[in-house]
């Protein structure tokens, strides 16, 4: 059968503005009727006995009926039990008195001591109520600095921003959790989730509270987005009930999102250094925004950048395009130039250095020497440099970058040796060396140097899921070998990277 | 460099055709109003760059990080039996022969095989699992089937037109209707492309032995609406890919450059007068031809690839019109920075003998297809060269006599390189292979779209294009990016 007691619990937020209404107008015009009497001015409306009663029945069903909606929203909604308890009992309280104003209802002194003691305890009533809804500090938040000290409010805490300036957080000092993490969480979830509030009894101000989840269980859990609830919940469709941050309220970006995977599969990191982490690419973007600057100090300026690319592009004739929406990133593209396009052409890049990340030499006519300018381009993801006359001795500009993750020496005249120095490039994923006089040995060697532990647990995990999704395909064939576990993944990162 | 957008442009030539109009050509007025306000502004745009110039695109900086730079589409014209080749079905194979159960077709569109008893028909044909992967690959693909660890399967794609022809248009451009640009005319139109040498978009055809294939139109390359500089450029299979880019006997190429000059010059009067936006591609269509009276020659020179290459792709005779020829060609015109390369091949509409003209039309198109991954691989362009592999929809996983009729409601399509991630398959299909599931990872052909052009950093609801009135995209109002695809 349905829940109507849950139905009927939402029914309280509109109920419990009913009697608050009524008995303030039935004071209001208690008020006016008293000076009339007083005063013995005919013109002012003075309340029959009649009316009287009919007004406090009226008020006393009302409050009856929000106090009982009101227990059974209490009793369903995800509300902080310490916090609803003081507003409960002022609701009872009120009910009661609202049915004792009834037996009083006679007049006489009793009656006004009453009303007015009444409408004390509805007021408080209504507060506590309020204080449930919109947070402890909703009505002083907004109040003037004089008028707060007058009444004794402490100030405010002060907002996020200023607690951040006397120390600006900057890519190389920013920790993950309290500068990163910590801020979106406050901005878009604490107000339930938090301090003031806990509602399901969970909250998600500290990491340890992550952990320790609320009613649902644990929120946070480390290496497992699919598995953490914080990341579930926030990925449903807008329109689930379950979803959160709740529809009305304000919805966490794209960015964000990610940010909050990423975070959550790379072990939910707390106190490291946000520049000292693996992040990739895209998550760097975000970061740099955020915090200003990266791991490499300032970012160049887009608008800078831009402009000089154009008029390197137009004096060389190479394609120049940026590879983001708003950074300086650059993908330059030399290889439609040819042999034209020399160590003299490579030099005069100098001015968009720092902001290449893409870079295509791939049957240009740069040599050896002339590839030291490439040794300043630091935020290199990718360099082609295949059919050049580029040999081990030209790997020196290129053994010093940091975040190269391609490298393409196909048809150069790099051997073993070259291919050795590169066990220098930490991050270096892809590696073409076809028609070299590279050996397969060596090239299986520095596969297995740089191999990274992450990875073969990101491929052994993929084999467990294929091989759930096949048992459960239940496909009747001759399985074979191609499903057991890879128990070797090193070689298989050796084979994706392309032998001679 | 003057903005494309530059409303000063645009405004001057207001201004031209306002005073023209007063001034003596009022019995034209009224068409030249009507031609105003067709021109599209951004088009008037390129004044003050020369006519020649190379498109850069309309996209000043992508709307993310993109991981592609080229499409290699091998279309499989006819539509591939997704049931023989990616999508092996025990149930299908189980109830071979009997009605198929009626609550899978009760109400549904059927191409050919309305009002007729429809008999379930399981595959004739042996599949393997293959690579480290364990990819499921049918047995009339043995190239392919090592290649496996390199290529996603899309087992969820679904489309909605049952014919060929409008297929087709539908694979291409997101809509049957005649005028929409091609998903090549887009991403040129976007991006530019990254040589001047070649035209940007480049569609190759090659077929079977028996010449009773569907046709495949032209306009499935159209440029439609957008300028025609973008449409595809469909070069010959047989022979040099473009006829007569050879001089005549006492012309020489300086003489030549001098008369596409001239002709420039003169183009550029006949633009300023009439103000059509076609001028301008008729100038860059000169320059281009130019061009590639050196570049041609030098693309179509296969004797340049080692004997081993050849072999691996198993081209016979170079330029001898077959898919492994064409495949070879795609490779080369992907090195030269074409942008988008479409290579059609036509024989896959097996609605009789399956059994005997699958085999026939795998073993022309399996090994070059695999061969392109594996050298796209060794020279370390898979990385940024997205490879398509499918049709334009699948066929029954019921029997139509000794074939399969066509079907919109599932087929398979593979994908490899431009970021995708290898060794796995993506969405599925009921247990008869009829009609994908919604699992998250259905695909309708609006969502190819849009996650085709994601791969290359396009958010395709901002790639746009305002034609009579209204805003168009590739992707029209639908789309979702299959995200999951990605590494």
């Amino acid at each position: 059968m349905h829940d109507f007691g849950e139905f009927f619990g939402h029914l309280h937020p509109v109920i419990v503005h009913l009697p608050i209404g009524i008995f303030l107008l039935l004071g209001v015009l208690e008020i006016i009727g008293a000076i009339g009497r007083r005063r013995n001015a005919s013109w002012l409306p003075v309340l029959s006995p009649g009316q009287r009663a009919l007004v406090l029945a009226l008020g006393a069903a009302s409050a009856v009926a929000s106090a009982t909606f009101g227990w059974l929203l209490a009793r369903h909604g995800s509300y902080d039990d310490a916090a609803v308890a003081t507003h409960q009992w002022l609701g009872f309280a009120t009910a009661a008195a609202a049915m004792l104003l009834l037996l009083l209802r006679r007049g006489g002194a009793a009656y006004g001591l009453g009303l007015a003691s009444f409408l004390v305890l509805l007021t408080l009533a209504a507060h506590f109520g309020g204080k449930l809804t919109h947070g402890s500090d909703y009505l002083v938040s907004a109040l003037p600095p004089s008028l707060a000290r007058l009444f004794g409010v402490p100030p405010p805490p002060p907002k996020i921003a200023a607690v951040k300036k006397p120390a600006p957080v900057t890519f190389q000092t920013a920790t993950i959790f309290e500068n990163v993490v910590h801020p979106i969480l406050q901005d878009r979830c604490e107000s339930c989730h938090g301090p003031t509030h806990n509602r399901g009894s969970l909250r998600l101000d500290s990491w340890e509270a992550m952990l320790k989840g609320g009613k649902h269980g644990p929120a946070l859990k480390p290496n497992d987005p699919a598995g953490s609830l914080l990341a579930q919940r926030i990925d449903l469709p807008v329109e689930a009930k379950e979803h959160m941050p709740p529809r009305a309220k304000a919805q966490l970006s794209a960015d964000d999102l990610g940010l909050l995977d990423w975070w959550i599969a790379s072990g939910a990191p707390r106190q490291n250094r946000v520049a000292a982490l693996d992040l990739p690419p895209a998550i760097e973007d975000v970061l740099a925004t955020r915090l200003g600057g990266n791991r490499d100090g300032a970012v160049p300026d887009r608008g800078a950048t831009l402009q000089a690319a154009a008029e390197l592009s137009r004096a060389l004739g190479i394609l120049i395009r940026p590879l983001t929406p708003d950074g300086p990133w650059l993908e330059v593209n030399a290889r439609p130039t040819g042999k034209s396009f020399g160590d003299a052409e490579l030099a005069r890049l100098g001015p968009i250095a720092a902001s290449i990340q893409w870079l295509d030499l791939g049957a240009t006519g740069v040599t050896d020497p002339g590839l030291a300018p490439v040794a300043t381009m630091h935020q290199l993801l990718r360099l082609h440099l295949d059919g050049t006359a580029v040999s081990d001795a030209g790997l020196a500009s290129v053994t010093g970058l940091k975040r190269l993750q391609y490298l393409n020496l196909r048809g150069t005249r790099i051997t073993d040796l070259g291919v050795a120095a590169l066990r220098a490039l930490p991050r270096l994923r892809a590696l073409y060396l076809w028609q070299t006089a590279a050996t397969p040995d060596a090239v299986k060697s520095l596969g297995d140097q740089l191999v990274d532990e992450r990875r073969i647990d990101r491929l052994k995990s993929e084999q467990a899921e294929l091989g759930r999704q096949i048992e459960a395909e239940r496909f009747e064939g001759d399985i074979g070998d191609a499903l057991r576990p890879v128990t070797k993944p090193a070689e298989k990162i050796a084979g994706k990277k392309s032998s001679p | 460099m003057q903005s494309p957008f530059d409303p000063a442009v645009a405004r001057r030539h207001q201004l031209e055709w306002s005073r023209r109009t007063f001034l003596g050509k009022s019995a034209q007025a009224l068409g030249a109003l009507a031609l105003g306000s067709l021109i599209n502004p951004r088009l008037l745009a390129t004044a003050g760059k020369a006519a020649s110039d190379p498109w850069t695109g309309i996209l000043s900086s992508p709307n993310f990080r993109p991981r592609a730079k080229r499409v290699i589409h091998l279309y499989m014209a006819g539509g591939p039996s997704h049931i023989d080749l990616f999508d092996p079905k025990t149930e299908l194979n189980r109830i071979h022969g009997q009605p198929f159960p009626a609550s899978f077709t009760n109400g549904q569109q059927l191409a050919q095989l309305q009002n007729t008893k429809l008999l379930a028909r399981g595959s004739s044909f042996g599949f393997s699992r293959c690579g480290l992967s364990g990819q499921t690959i049918s047995d009339l693909l043995p190239y392919t089937q090592q290649i496996a660890d390199d290529i996603c399967v899309i087992r969820s794609l679904h489309t909605e037109q049952i014919n060929h022809d409008p297929a087709h248009a539908f694979m291409n451009a997101g809509s049957i209707i005649k005028g929409r640009p091609s998903m090549g005319s887009w991403m040129l139109y976007g991006l530019g492309a990254e040589t001047e040498n070649l035209p940007g978009f480049v569609v190759l055809m090659s077929r079977g032995p028996s010449g009773g294939e569907q046709p495949v139109s032209a306009r499935q390359w159209s440029a439609g609406f957008l300028p025609s500089r973008f449409q595809g450029v469909q070069f010959q299979s047989h022979g040099l890919p473009v006829h007569y880019v050879g001089n005549p006997d006492g012309v020489c190429q300086s003489t030549q450059r001098q008369v596409i000059d001239e002709i420039a010059r003169l183009n550029g009067f006949h633009e300023e007068e009439t103000l059509d936006p076609e001028i301008r591609t008729q100038v860059a269509q000169y320059e281009l031809a130019f061009k590639m009276q050196t570049s041609v020659p030098d693309l179509a020179d296969l004797a340049q690839e080692p004997a081993s290459i050849r072999e691996m792709y198993g081209v016979k005779e170079p330029g001898d019109g077959s898919f492994a020829s064409n495949c070879l060609l795609a490779r080369r015109l992907a090195e030269r920075g074409v942008r988008f390369i479409q290579l059609y091949h036509r024989g896959w509409d097996q609605h009789g003998n399956l059994d005997t003209d699958l085999p026939d039309v795998c073993r022309r198109v399996d090994q070059a297809s695999a061969a392109l991954i594996k050298d796209l691989k060794q020279r370390g362009m898979l990385d940024d060269t997205l490879v398509l592999w499918g049709g334009e929809f699948g066929r029954t996983p019921m029997g139509q006599g000794s074939g399969r009729d066509h079907h919109i409601n599932a087929f398979s399509m593979w994908m490899a390189g431009g970021g995708i991630r290898g060794g796995f398959s993506w969405g599925s299909t009921d247990e008869l292979g009829y009609r994908y599931l919604e699992d998250g990872q259905d695909m309708h052909v609006h969502d190819l779209h849009a996650t085709m052009l994601a791969a290359f950093g396009i958010d395709h609801e901002k790639l746009i294009y305002r034609f009579q009135g209204r805003d168009f995209r590739l992707t029209d109002v639908h789309g979702q990016v299959a995200r999951g695809l990605f590494a």
